[in-house]
């Protein structure tokens, strides 16, 4: 940090560690704030790779780093959210809005205390919804 | 500071292997330069730590 202030001001770092993950024009994609265990360290890794694929419009591919994400670090921090994204990314791959009712489901089931379940459960059915009490 | 990823993204199960090899780049200018022209992604690591 006092090595070069200027570029921790550029990107707006106030503390470390931090990691950031940018795409090849520049553009930050994910980020990463404080120390982290070695698994989800690793998912977050994981994850920079996926959020740079869909924020490039890559969906197809995103669909599959998300996936693997959630698949490989089912217990990390970061698996429910990859598992919205990876929702995310099938529908916009697809155009199919069942994609986003299935993401609802398997995050009410896999995570239900998740933020992101609650944050999907406006794709589930009605009446499901209204039981997970979101 | 900075790395240009490989091209396929990071692979976990060689961490330690690519943690030996990595040669970061301090010019955020110049890795960002080198991102562009290669088309490839940036991780940037910001700690506080000397090296």
């Amino acid at each position: 940090m006092k090595e070069q202030p200027q570029t921790f001001k550029r990107f707006g770092v106030q503390w470390t560690p931090v990691l950031l993950f940018l795409d090849s024009g520049g553009v930050e994609r994910h980020r990463v704030e404080g120390f982290l265990p070695v698994d989800d360290f690793l998912a977050q890794l994981a994850m920079g790779h996926a959020k740079i694929a869909f924020g490039q419009g890559r969906f197809a591919d995103a669909q599959m780093a998300f996936r693997a994400v959630h698949q490989e670090f089912p217990r990390s921090t970061v698996a429910p959210e990859a598992r919205y994204w990876e929702g995310v990314a099938a529908y916009k791959a697809t155009n199919d809005p069942a994609h986003l009712g299935r993401t609802g489901a398997d995050l009410k089931a896999r995570y239900p205390q998740s933020e992101w379940a609650g944050k999907a459960s406006v794709w589930l059915p009605q009446q499901e919804a209204t039981q997970s009490g979101k | 500071m900075t790395e240009p990823a490989s091209q396929d993204g990071i692979d976990p199960s060689t961490e330690e292997d690519a943690m030996a090899e990595i040669s970061w780049i301090k010019d955020v200018d110049s890795a960002l330069a080198q991102a562009r022209a290669a088309k490839k992604p940036i991780l940037m690591d910001f700690n506080a730590a000397p090296q």
